[in-house]
């Protein structure tokens, strides 16, 4: 059976960074038709954006919101999504644009780390400083992010309670990035290892 | 590093020069370089061996203990 490379050219590096570039290129796409949607809603009428909602349904009919200032807005319950009217307000726009970023950052800086990691590998240099700097990063990261999600979910929560009415609004923290961050960073120190052992071999005449 | 290699100095008495040294041991100049200049980590026995011949001398005259002060 023949060997399967893992490092290098015509390696299984090579098949993971076409993935990842993929991967990459859509997040962009996906990101930049968000952008787009919020510049057209600010000059549109409706002005709306969606957020998923999680809470354990009592009731069949849409939810609307009972707070004066938010009067188009409503959880529509099929769907498991806010409307969420920003009336024209850029303040709300804001906000609205600055949570969408905030959900996407992590994703697109995790992908371009992981983008450059492989094309180290792809070179055959695996042991690079600057790659136990990107691994430490995607590990920070990926361990804060179901964190600062968690966060932003109480907030969350708390507005439906306060704006929609008490409806079990569900806010779960998610481990497995969390767990996987923690591997990431233990993974860092082999590669602060390895780097060590690099140097140490170059160094020896 | 409490360990100086002193390969300069066994150079000079056998006036040696560091092209030739290269040529003799098989080392490149970058890395005969890296030793002169004391930023080696570690040298082989190897290395050694094939310097002292070169050089006609003995390990102890290539490398010398020198505690910090």
């Amino acid at each position: 059976m023949k060997k399967v490379n893992y490092l290098g050219q015509k390696s299984l590096s090579v098949f993971l960074r076409y993935l990842v570039n993929f991967l990459w290129y859509s997040q962009l796409i996906i990101v930049g038709l968000i952008l787009i949607k919020f510049l057209a809603n600010l000059f549109s009428p409706e002005n709306t954006f969606s957020w998923p909602v999680s809470f354990v349904a009592k009731v069949q009919e849409d939810i609307v919101s009972q707070n004066p200032n938010i009067l188009g807005s409503k959880i529509q319950v099929a769907e498991g999504t806010l409307l969420f009217d920003t009336m024209n307000d850029w303040h709300a726009n804001a906000m609205m644009l600055l949570g969408v970023l905030i959900i996407a950052a992590p994703f697109l800086a995790i992908t371009f780390q992981v983008r450059k990691i492989l094309k180290s590998f792809i070179s055959n240099d695996p042991f690079l400083k600057s790659n136990l700097r990107r691994i430490r990063l995607i590990g920070i990261m990926l361990m804060l992010y179901p964190i600062v999600l968690y966060i932003f979910g109480i907030g969350y929560s708390n507005y439906l309670n306060s704006n929609f009415g008490e409806y079990d609004f569900v806010n779960n923290m998610d481990f497995w990035p969390l767990f996987f961050g923690l591997f990431t960073l233990v993974i860092s120190e082999v590669f602060r290892l390895g780097i060590e052992y690099r140097e140490d071999n170059n160094l020896t005449i | 590093m409490p360990i100086v290699v002193n390969l300069d100095v066994m150079m000079a008495k056998r006036k040696m020069s560091l092209n030739r040294l290269s040529e003799e041991v098989g080392i490149t100049l970058s890395n005969l370089s890296i030793l002169k200049q004391g930023k080696a980590r570690a040298v082989r026995f190897s290395t050694l061996e094939l310097l002292c011949k070169a050089l006609d001398c003995q390990p102890g005259d290539i490398l010398e203990y020198r505690p910090d002060s």
